[in-house]
């Protein structure tokens, strides 16, 4: 399955990244999945946790809001707080 | 023998000099360390923030976002100063003002002055506002300012913000520069059509231009800050340099004094000898 490269960043730096299968941020109208191959995309993202799921796991990143970007296998994630959160 | 005494205290006191200058060149240059690598962390998300912006100012050009639209007509501008937490950092401060006094000079609009850093609180008197930055600026601190100046221009206290500071080129090298907070502006480009936005374009830009403001204050913060460590590490080598020839220069001068007390003593034991 093809990957796509997470960035979780804050300004203080990178939170988590990752090469990861599926992505699902918390916006404010629901969550939104994202797959390879995603269409390029701007989008805001709410306070919540972001999950992302690969082959070998899974994680869950607190964050509080900011935006995302979307496209060439590429998510970046801009947030003004983040957090790993144990699984 | 007087001589001596003198110049061998002398001697003392420039050494405890060096002593002191030494010590802060190397707190100076751990403070540049910190401050340096929290600008290259925070570059990497100033970057992809540009990046956004660059899509999203073609296709929200005619927002009307107080935060992104320049007023008209623009009568007051808000000059926000970052000098210094304290002096011995060679003409950084200095300069600084300078370049202060010929951007007021050369402004038509009624301006006024914040300061930030220490330095300025007692030596500029016409300050409006007097805020402390620490030496390592935290996003938290950043945040807080970015709030304050928000407030400002959106209640019309001012029609622009403009953030002066030292732009940091190298250790050797720093330059006073100017850079508008607010408003906004957007940049130009071609429109893309190929883009989804969630839930709007205006509701993504509003987001980000809170992340951009806030972004561009910390680093113009830790700009400012990595510039006076690395000026003042630079004026405490010189300084440390200085004693060192000094220190140079008065042995040289005691060893001169010294050897001229011992051939007086001889000159006086063989003269005291041949009278017998």
């Amino acid at each position: 399955m093809d990957r796509i490269a997470l960035h979780v960043l804050t300004g203080e730096g990178p939170v988590f990244e990752k090469q990861v299968e599926y992505v699902n941020l918390p916006t404010g109208f629901g969550s939104l999945g994202v797959l390879a191959g995603h269409a390029e995309m701007l989008c805001a993202v709410e306070e919540g946790v972001l999950r992302c799921r690969w082959s070998e796991g899974t994680a869950r990143v607190r964050v509080g809001a900011g935006v995302a970007s979307v496209g060439h296998n590429e998510v970046n994630v801009l947030v003004a707080s983040g957090e790993v959160l144990e699984e | 023998m007087a001589n001596l005494r003198a110049i061998r205290l002398r001697i003392k006191s420039v050494e405890s000099t060096r002593q002191i200058t030494r010590s802060m060149k190397m707190v100076a240059a751990a403070k540049l360390r910190k401050t340096q690598r929290a600008f290259g962390e925070l570059r990497s998300f100033a970057d992809k923030s540009r990046k956004m912006l660059l899509t999203l100012g073609p296709a929200e050009k005619g927002t009307k976002d107080p935060l992104l639209t320049r007023r008209e007509p623009s009568q007051k501008v808000c000059y926000v100063l970052l000098v210094g937490n304290r002096g011995l950092c060679g003409t950084y401060n200095h300069n600084l003002l300078r370049y202060l006094e010929e951007l007021r000079a050369g402004e038509e609009r009624e301006s006024f002055l914040w300061v930030l850093g220490r330095w300025g609180r007692d030596q500029i008197r016409d300050a409006e506002r007097r805020i402390e930055i620490s030496d390592a600026p935290t996003a938290a601190e950043a945040r807080a300012l970015t709030e304050e100046l928000k407030k400002l221009y959106l209640s019309g206290g001012a029609d622009e913000i403009v953030l002066v500071y030292q732009g940091f080129k190298s250790v050797l090298q720093q330059n006073p520069c100017a850079r508008t907070l607010l408003p906004l502006k957007l940049p130009e480009g071609e429109e893309r059509r190929d883009v989804i936005y969630e839930p709007d374009a205006g509701a993504v830009l509003a987001r980000l231009t809170e992340l951009c403001l806030e972004t561009t204050v910390r680093a113009v913060l830790l700009e400012g800050r990595t510039g006076e460590h690395a000026a003042r590490m630079t004026a405490m080598t010189a300084a440390s340099d200085n004693t060192e020839e000094l220190i140079a220069e008065l042995t040289l001068e005691l060893n001169h004094a010294r050897q001229a007390a011992i051939t007086t003593e001889i000159s006086e034991i063989v003269g005291g000898a041949a009278a017998l």
